[in-house]
């Protein structure tokens, strides 16, 4: 028997005590573990959406109309291409790839056409809708000199091996209309090139273009060191923290813009939910605290004798502090533990319903559940501790 | 243990009141004193005083001329812990303890090791004829029962000086003599010093040493508990 083996043989002794201070924990916990288990695959959800779309921030000049997303640039003014290195030279969080590209309407085998001069291997890893065995030769990396030179290198994606200056990748609608197949010719603007895939149907604007190497379409186009827009692969969360304003810093005479607003209300959604748990961790924080505080009182009134004969045994105030201090922290780790399970199986079962995700057990959530609940439990139960540790050892042992 | 003119005045709203005044004693190591008086005339007061439970507001009270009445809170209990056991009218037993928990509570407090709590506890409540009822809880024993787990409990760590204050209070004539018989054997055998007080002319007949209190002062005492008379100085 010893101090610790005090408190348990007490808890145990006095359960329902034990059960009414823990609820308040363990169902603020709770709320707090669904709430942000719901929050975090939403916002994974989010990330994936984004991530899918390819690029998601678009660099163009000033003045650049940005009524569709996905053809802002055709025809655009251009911007120097030295922009690229500026931002990769800025070092932002949350740039994870730079798609340099100049497009322009240009006569191709009579047919008009959208053609895009592109790095091939950041254009790839830009584009997980581009990754398909056909084009792919294996993880990004450089296939010329200044290929591959602004891609994160976290990204993993297969992309394109050997689309060289004198190649090209025609779009489905494109091939269609030019009536070509992979190994054929096509002309551009004199310069013969040829077809190293067509890209199977992709729903998008790209299925009606040309790609080519950007060196070729700089010089095919009379506009060495230019590009019309800078696509960037922008992390979910670093654009909701504010990545467009510090591209802007970065490059304040150009226009920013992003497809953030596709995915808007999800990421408001999230934000208003991390602001609810965060406030709920308030009133958890105050309610938690004052229950037990306010258990750990009346435990106190209810054990003035136990204490008084406790310290008639040479227990010192430390003890009695530890004593109720270490219940405190006790019910904590209970009610924190139980409030991470609750809040986990409350979060899979109503957040599928109400988002439609899988919502997953969050494992760092028990980490933080126990955190709060522990502190809490402290917090509330240091008064009646205090006060606990002033009673005299004589005190309602109810000698003569 | 020495009490050199100690006093204990409590505030009251009709003014202060003297519950012990001018108290002169020295307990020898290993007696059996016992202290009586009527009602309010200081004999709890004075347990509280020799427990290190209260201060004296006057006097001089040394434990192997160590002085009690200043030393801090964390001593005093420390005092408490290894060198001294109570027997409370009240039993004063944990209420969700088993009998065999209660005393080794007192044991782990004194930091005995682990490994010997439970034995010497169970030795303990063997010794007061209570192996078959170790494992009861206080409410499930009679109250003579739940005495001799205190008295198992006080004499476990093996204390110097035992307090009991009005052990027999609450008990029966037989279930008294029991717990009179068994103190005495344990003051006997174990040469642990006891100061107990009591109203029954019978319990304070079983002291090898008396105090007899009045209003606060002491009137009579057995001359071993005398203070030596200072040295003459020239």
């Amino acid at each position: 028997m010893n101090l610790f083996g005090l408190v348990r043989r007490e808890l145990s002794h006095r359960k329902g005590q034990a059960v009414s201070g823990l609820l308040a924990i363990v169902l603020g916990v709770a709320v707090i573990v669904a709430l942000r288990s719901v929050t975090r695959v939403s916002e994974i959800a989010v990330a994936t959406k984004l991530d899918n779309l390819g690029a998601n921030i678009l660099v163009l000049p000033i003045g650049t109309s940005v009524d569709d997303y996905r053809s802002a640039d055709i025809d655009a003014a251009t911007l120097p291409e030295e922009y690229v290195e500026r931002i990769v030279a800025s070092t932002l969080p949350g740039v994870d790839n730079l798609s340099p590209k100049l497009t322009r309407r240009m006569e191709v085998g009579g047919q008009k056409l959208v053609v895009t001069g592109i790095l091939p291997t950041n254009e790839i890893a830009s584009k997980p809708v581009w990754q398909l065995d056909a084009l792919s030769g294996g993880a990004a990396h450089a296939c010329s000199k200044d290929a591959g030179a602004y891609v994160n290198p976290r990204l993993k994606r297969k992309a394109v091996g050997s689309l060289d200056e004198q190649e090209c990748l025609v779009g489905a609608a494109a091939a269609a209309r030019l009536k070509v197949v992979k190994g054929a010719t096509v002309d551009l603007g004199g310069t013969p090139l040829k077809v190293e895939a067509v890209i199977p149907e992709t729903g998008t604007v790209d299925d009606d273009r040309i790609f080519v190497h950007l060196r070729t379409m700089q010089r095919v186009t009379a506009t060495p060191g230019k590009v019309s827009s800078i696509e960037i692969m922008g992390c979910c969360n670093a654009i909701t923290d504010g990545l467009l304003g510090k591209l802007r810093n970065v490059l304040p005479d150009t226009k920013i813009t992003t497809v953030q607003q596709i995915v808007a209300t999800q990421i408001e959604t999230n934000a208003l939910v991390k602001k609810v748990s965060f406030a709920f961790l308030w009133v958890v924080l105050v309610v938690g605290g004052l229950s037990i505080g306010n258990s750990i009182w009346a435990n106190v009134n209810q054990r003035r004798r136990e204490i008084g004969i406790l310290r008639l045994l040479g227990t010192p105030r430390g003890g009695i502090y530890g004593l109720l201090l270490g219940k405190a922290a006790f019910l904590g780790v209970v009610g924190g533990f139980l409030g991470w399970v609750i809040g986990t199986i409350a979060g899979s079962t109503l957040g599928a319903d109400i988002t439609g995700l899988e919502v997953r057990p969050v494992g760092a959530l028990l980490g933080t559940s126990l955190l709060v609940a522990v502190g809490t439990s402290l917090l509330g139960a240091f008064l009646p501790a205090h006060l606990a540790s002033r009673i005299e050892p004589q005190a309602d042992l109810g000698e003569t | 243990m020495t009490l050199e003119r100690v006093g204990k005045r409590y505030a009251h709203a009709d003014g202060p009141v003297d519950a012990l005044a001018d108290v002169d004693l020295a307990l020898p190591e290993g007696a059996f004193v016992t202290v009586t008086g009527p009602s309010g005339s200081g004999k709890s007061t004075l347990l509280m005083l020799l427990g290190g439970l209260s201060r004296p507001t006057s006097g001089r009270i040394a434990f192997r001329d160590r002085p009690l009445g200043t030393l801090p809170d964390a001593e005093l209990a420390l005092h408490r812990r290894l060198r001294l056991g109570f027997v409370m009218q009240s039993f004063c037993l944990i209420p969700y303890l088993t009998a065999v928990e209660n005393v080794e509570l007192a044991l782990a407090l004194a930091a005995v090791d682990r490994k010997l709590r439970r034995e010497k506890a169970l030795a303990l409540l063997g010794q007061v004829d209570l192996s078959a009822r170790a494992n009861h809880l206080p409410r499930e024993l009679s109250m003579g029962q739940q005495q001799r787990v205190a008295l198992a409990r006080a004499f476990a760590k093996e204390p110097l000086l035992v307090l009991a204050d009005e052990p027999t209070g609450n008990l029966d004539p037989r279930l008294s003599r029991d717990i009179l018989d068994l103190l005495e054997q344990m003051n006997r055998e174990r040469q642990t010093a006891v100061v107990m007080v009591t109203h029954s002319p019978e319990a304070a007949e079983r002291g090898t040493m008396r105090v007899a209190l009045e209003a606060g002062r002491v009137v009579d005492a057995s001359p071993g508990l005398r203070l030596p008379a200072p040295a003459a100085t020239a």
